[in-house]
């Protein structure tokens, strides 16, 4: 480095070198005129962390393009090399210069920020080293970086594209953890309350990098003479640009493949009784009021059943089975959770309550497991009563559901369609949604033999997924199905159905004719422009008393399809002639679904005298 | 001749064309090959598309950009407009085209992913969404168009300045930013803003404003560049570019910009609008005191600092530190440490204590007597001790598991320094679990809870999650639970449920089985002050008008029980933190609010009731849209 070249640097930046000093020097005034706001910091000292940020990434951008981007783009460096200097000594100057402009305004408003804070705390000289070091060190790794870029020349906004894209899948494809290297320890939560120790292993791999990038910069000036940085300082073809393009998105597309490919670990409780079915655990914890006996009990049973259900629907492989005791939910609500980076089906439910029916837990733990088995393609909605119904029979094959009959009963008071499962499944609610459909696998079983109801079960329920356009002709469909086994159509099966129903309907007259004297009631109230309340009623005819009642709502989106049971919030009231209000008010263009149900013991299920979905006008 | 000019455009922006092609290939391929056909309707698609930030809006803002720098400057820089000049045709239908084509090429992806859009839909519906919606696509298709052609017109006009056009364009978005706070009709402009989807219901209004304010501007825009092209005061406008391209002038710009950027931050830093209150701007007489000295305290724990006037106060407090640490050291079961330095002189807004890594803030002027003053030291002083039981690395991963920092801090300091409150936290929760509204995907997620319910309800309801897990497990297991959490090897990128599975797993405890007790705990609650409960009111917000300001008026469906209130606070957005909030307000209102106070039309407000003993119990969050 030599004094010549410092001065000419300084006399061809100084209006841009010292500006950016004066803008710092505004920055650190107001951070410092503005002590108050440290109290969401901590300390005063925290708030030197802003400059370090903006010094080490926008401030040492703006500097490496004027001392390295700019020089060298334009190619000004071959003027120089025509000088008696060298090619080090040049670049050497410019390294220096630029860490010193940047680390200039750090320190200058590290000073200002002591002279406050150390009237509110004690600074001792060991912890402003260590926050000098952890402050500095970053700025120079910047600086450090920018200037390499600027040397790669047209390659620089693909490098910083390419680093992101690095980051980006060491995150999602390792255990890499960013905020756990380097200068983002330096800079972390720590930063100015760290008062003992120097964070050395942090401090020593910036320094590294720092070194290990100046020996990279100084070694694309130097290699042949010089010529590789000019190289690289040719402007980009538009060719280029696109090409480069297109591979980042594509990197970007490879990587989000690849995680979701990621092989996931099953899910393992800690502390969970255990069994086995084909080789999977199921797993089922205790809880309170659910001793651990009575969990052994449960994860053997399902085992079993989950292993019989295996062996039927010629399923090759089980996913791990997590099931967990929780109060929060209703006796007949049962919920399964979204897991990330794990693999199972993990269920909770109120496996205490007394109300708790292990049948309808079973169905609905069966279908979770074949809408894992089937990556969700069970769910489509021209097939689901087959889901629903299967596993509602499957549940209760051994015996005769004496609920069954009441539940279809009343399910079917009104017509159902079961190409529009998701509708009828709203209308009546899962529960009395799986004993209809559980009647239309007993109609169709009733017309084929095992061996052919068996084959249909499987070509239904367990055939290999597939994606896209082939994966969706290569389904099965039921209209298909049944006229290669001589049962006619879909339509005449529905028929069959309906007549099953109306002789259930026939059986239980009297529940529905219960029923029927319930009058619910929802009315939306205008309390302002804006602002509405819901009043709900249920009146009983003549001295018929109309009893508890539930008020369920959600507000939905504009979109929004199946509502689970568990995202329903839940308003219990008595049916009188006064009206009720929801607590929750309304604003105008929300949309809501409304449900009003009644337990009814003799069908273990509730009953929904309305599900509706408005919109608030 | 136009269809030559057509081929010819083609031709030159053929790199465009390729990239949206594969863009949109690449979206499409993607789809089929990873997905089944048939599970993509607009519930999963939709509102990601289209959405501020989302796919659809930072494409085409990119593409349309980047296209229109280049569209007019590089026939001009590669002297190819001699060449057009001589053809039979003006300069203005030249324009036309290579607006029109650019126009299409921009609108290549959007238009194919929202057609992509709704083939996925078409194939997902279902019988509860059997639309296909075609309207919202028409409405969110057209404002896309409107918002390519003003990104393009934008580029085109700016397209002069050739490399500064991208700072000139980020220094126009932060001032647009900037400003969009104190004026926020200044929204309008913003391209990307017009193509958010606004549903009432499942219709999406037109935003007819935005609208013509957008394309009122495109037009402005479109002017210039026709201007410029057409060589419209060419001469003076050469000059000014020349003057402009100085090397001086470059360096002013960027410095500009980075002063743009400094300005931003300045605002954040800088005092509230209206003064340090926060408040509306207050004419009143100002009355300063002169700042006093602060006062030093050393214990064999703490190093305390102090507002030199509140000695009396601190007094107390620091001679009974060191028995509050060995409490709480006590309990957690760690060893002694490095000091910890307390400042007692203020705390962040709508807090009395907050912690950092072997450092604490109170407020000692607002703590009511001593006993609260050693309570909220103990509280705090939980959390240091923690912070070091998980290590600094994982502290952040600590502070995200809300429910249990707040739970255990809440837990030591009404266990062991303050009982008579908990009585108070144990109403809150009860409250809470009679309502039905204690979910716990929601206290797993404590930026969820904060969004739709209440950031606070971490302190009652963590304080019952930890008294379960101590009862069921003993005083220890918060202390395992903790080491678990800042465990060598622990996996990274873990979060929310499975942060929360991982560390209660490795400590030997069944976390569903603590939310277990705990709810059977708060059932009990609910039972026992059943009376109680069933005698507070849900109070409901009703929107009031008057001289062009909106308020918001509380109703309740019964009577106040005696030493309570009704208060009511808002928010300028969904995710605002808790100091951004505004409010409380006591009493039913009614509570006004002005222009500036209102974000883009709406107004979110939550209304609850305040008991005798200052705690609050909240009803949801509620948006309400208002003109």
């Amino acid at each position: 480095m030599s004094a010549a070249l410092l001065r000419k640097e300084w006399r061809e930046h100084r209006g841009a070198l010292i500006l950016l000093n004066v803008l710092f020097g505004v920055l650190g005034a107001l951070l410092v005129l503005n002590e108050a706001r440290y109290a969401t910091h901590g300390t005063l000292m925290e708030v030197l962390k802003i400059p370090a940020v903006m010094l080490s990434t926008a401030a040492a951008l703006f500097v490496a393009h004027r001392l390295v981007t700019r020089e060298y783009g334009q190619r000004t460096q071959l003027f120089l090399e025509s000088l008696p200097l060298s090619r080090a000594s040049i670049l050497a100057t410019k390294l220096l210069l630029g860490g010193g402009v940047l680390l200039l305004p750090l320190v200058l408003t590290g000073l200002a920020l002591w002279s406050r804070a150390r009237l509110h705390e004690d600074l001792s000289a060991r912890f402003l080293l260590i926050l000098g070091l952890r402050a500095a060190t970053p700025v120079l790794l910047g600086w450090m970086f920018c200037a390499l870029a600027g040397l790669i020349g047209r390659y620089r906004n693909p490098l910083f594209l390419l680093l992101f894209l690095a980051l980006f899948a060491a995150d999602r494809l390792t255990d890499f953890d960013l905020t756990r290297v380097g200068p983002t320890v330096l800079l972390g939560s720590d930063f100015a309350f760290e008062r003992q120790h120097f964070p050395w292993a942090a401090l020593g791999l910036c320094w590294a990098a720092i070194l290990g990038m100046a020996a990279v910069c100084f070694g694309l000036v130097l290699h042949r003479d010089g010529t590789l940085a000019e190289l690289l300082s040719q402007r980009m073809s538009h060719r280029e640009k696109v090409f480069i393009a297109c591979i980042c998105v594509g990197l970007v597309v490879v990587i989000s493949v690849m995680d979701a490919a990621k092989q996931r670990q099953p899910f393992t409780l800690h502390d969970a009784e255990q069994a086995l079915a084909v080789g999977s655990p199921v797993q089922v914890s205790s809880g309170v009021g659910f001793s651990r006996e009575d969990a052994a009990r449960l994860a053997t049973r399902l085992a079993n059943d989950l292993g019989a259900l295996s062996r039927y629907l010629g399923l090759e492989r089980l996913p791990a089975v997590a099931v967990m005791p929780i109060r929060e939910l209703d006796a007949d609500v049962f919920q399964r959770a979204e897991l990330e980076n794990a693999d199972g089906v993990v269920v909770r439910a109120n496996l205490a309550d007394p109300a708790f029916d292990v049948r309808d837990f079973e169905a609905f733990l069966f279908q979770q497991v074949l809408i894992w088995t089937s990556k969700g393609q069970v769910l489509r909605e021209e097939r689901r009563w087959w889901l629903d119904g299967f596993t509602a029979w499957w549940a209760r094959r051994d015996e005769e559901d004496p609920r069954l009959s009441p539940r279809v009963a009343v399910a079917s008071r009104d017509d159902f369609d079961p190409r529009a499962w998701l509708t009828t499944r709203e209308r009546v609610g899962p529960c009395l949604a799986g004993a209809l459909a559980a009647r239309g696998i007993t109609v169709l079983r009733s017309q084929l033999d095992e061996e052919a109801f068996h084959s249909l079960a499987r070509q239904l329920l367990a055939w290999p997924p597939g994606t896209g356009v082939t994966g969706r002709l290569s389904e099965p469909r039921l209209e298909d199905l049944l006229r290669a086994r001589g049962l006619g159509s879909e339509s005449e099966l529905f028929t069959r159905w309906r007549t099953a129903a109306s002789q259930d309907r026939a059986v239980h007259a009297a529940l529905l004719e219960a029923l029927s004297r319930l009058h619910p009631s929802l009315h939306v109230v205008a309390e302002s422009q804006e602002t509405f309340r819901l009043e709900h009623r249920l009146r009983g005819e003549g001295n018929t008393p109309a009893g508890r009642y539930a008020l369920l709502s959600q507000n939905l989106g504009p979109f929004t399809a199946e509502v689970a049971p568990y995202a329903l919030s839940r308003q219990d009231a008595v049916g009188a002639e006064d009206a009720v209000i929801l607590p929750q008010g309304l604003a105008r263009g929300e949309r809501w679904l409304f449900v009003m149900q009644q337990e009814r013991p003799e069908l273990g299920c509730p009953v929904r005298l309305v599900a509706e979905r408005r919109e608030i006008p | 001749m136009i269809r030559p000019l057509i081929a010819k455009e083609l031709r030159d922006q053929r790199p465009f064309l390729w990239l949206s092609v594969f863009f949109l290939a690449v979206e499409v391929i993607t789809s089929l090959w990873t997905e089944p056909l048939g599970f993509s309707p607009y519930a999963q698609t939709f509102v990601e598309r289209f959405k501020v930030g989302g796919d659809l809006s930072t494409m085409t803002f990119v593409l349309a950009f980047a296209l229109g720098t280049g569209l007019l400057v590089r026939e001009q820089d590669d002297r190819t407009l001699e060449f057009l000049d001589a053809l039979p045709t003006s300069r203005g239908m030249l324009f036309s085209v290579k607006l029109g084509v650019a126009l299409g090429l921009v609108l290549l992806y959007p238009l194919g992913l929202t057609a992509w859009t709704l083939v996925e839909h078409g194939l997902s519906r279902t019988s509860l969404d059997a639309s296909l919606h075609v309207d919202l696509l028409v409405v969110g298709s057209v404002l896309r168009i409107i918002q390519a052609l003003a990104v393009l017109a934008l580029a085109l006009a700016l397209a002069p300045l050739r490399r500064l056009s991208w700072t000139a364009l980020a220094v126009l978005m932060l001032a647009l930013s900037l400003w969009q706070d104190r004026v926020p009709w200044l929204a309008a402009l913003n391209p990307l803003q017009l193509t958010a989807p606004e549903f009432e219901g499942t219709r999406w209004p037109w935003p007819v404003e935005a609208m013509a304010v957008q394309l009122g501007a495109s037009g402005v825009l479109l002017f210039i560049a026709l201007a410029q092209f057409l060589g419209l005061g060419q001469r003076r406008l050469g000059a000014l570019l020349r003057w402009l391209q100085q090397s001086w002038m470059s360096g002013v710009v960027s410095l500009g910009t980075l002063g743009l950027f400094i300005a931003v931050l300045a605002r954040v830093l800088g005092p509230p609008p209206g003064g340090a209150d926060g408040g509306a701007a207050d004419e009143r007489p100002r009355v300063r005191f002169p700042t006093s000295t602060v006062a030093q305290a050393a214990t064999r724990y703490y190093r305390f600092t102090y507002p030199a006037e509140l000695r009396h106060r601190a007094g107390p407090l620091v001679d009974a530190a060191d028995g509050v640490h060995e409490q709480v050291r006590q309990f957690l079961g760690e060893s002694p440490g490095a000091l910890i330095h307390a400042d007692l002189g203020g705390s962040a807004a709508h807090t009395g204590g907050t912690a950092y890594w072997n450092t604490l803030r109170m407020d000692l002027a607002g703590a009511s007597d001593a006993e609260r003053a050693s309570a909220v030291l103990g509280h705090e002083t939980t959390h240091v001790l923690a912070h070091r039981l998980v290590g600094v690395a994982s502290v952040p991963k600590l502070s995200r598991m809300k429910l249990l920092s707040e739970g255990l801090a809440t837990y030591v300091e009404t266990r062991f320094f303050s009982p008579e409150r908990t009585s108070d936290y144990q109403l809150i929760a009860a409250a809470a679990r009679a309502r039905r509204e204690v979910k716990i995907e929601e206290l797993l997620d404590p930026e969820r809870l904060a969004a739709d319910r209440d950031a606070d309800w971490v302190y009652p309801l963590g304080r019952a999650f930890v008294d379960a897990l101590v009862r069921r497990h003993g005083e220890g297991a918060p202390a395992r639970v903790l080491a678990a959490i800042g465990r060598e090897g622990a996996p990274e990128g873990l979060d929310g449920a499975l942060a929360w599975q991982d560390a209660f797993q490795t400590a030997g405890i069944d976390l569903s089985q603590v939310f277990d007790d705990m709810f059977a705990a708060l059932d009990a609650q609910v039972a026992a002050q059943r009376t109680l409960l069933d005698s507070l009111p849900r109070p409901r917000g009703v929107v009031e008008r008057q001289d062009g300001r909106v308020a918001i008026r509380a109703r309740l469906d019964k009577p106040l029980p005696s030493g309570w209130r009704v208060v009511c606070r808002f928010r300028r957005t969904e995710r605002a933190e808790s100091y951004e909030l505004d409010g409380p307000y006591a009493g039913e209102g009614p509570h006004w609010r002005e222009a500036t106070d209102i974000s883009e039309g709406r107004i979110w407000y939550q209304l609850g009731i305040q008991g005798p003993e200052s705690l609050i119990l909240y009803e949801p969050w509620t948006l309400v849209r208002v003109k």
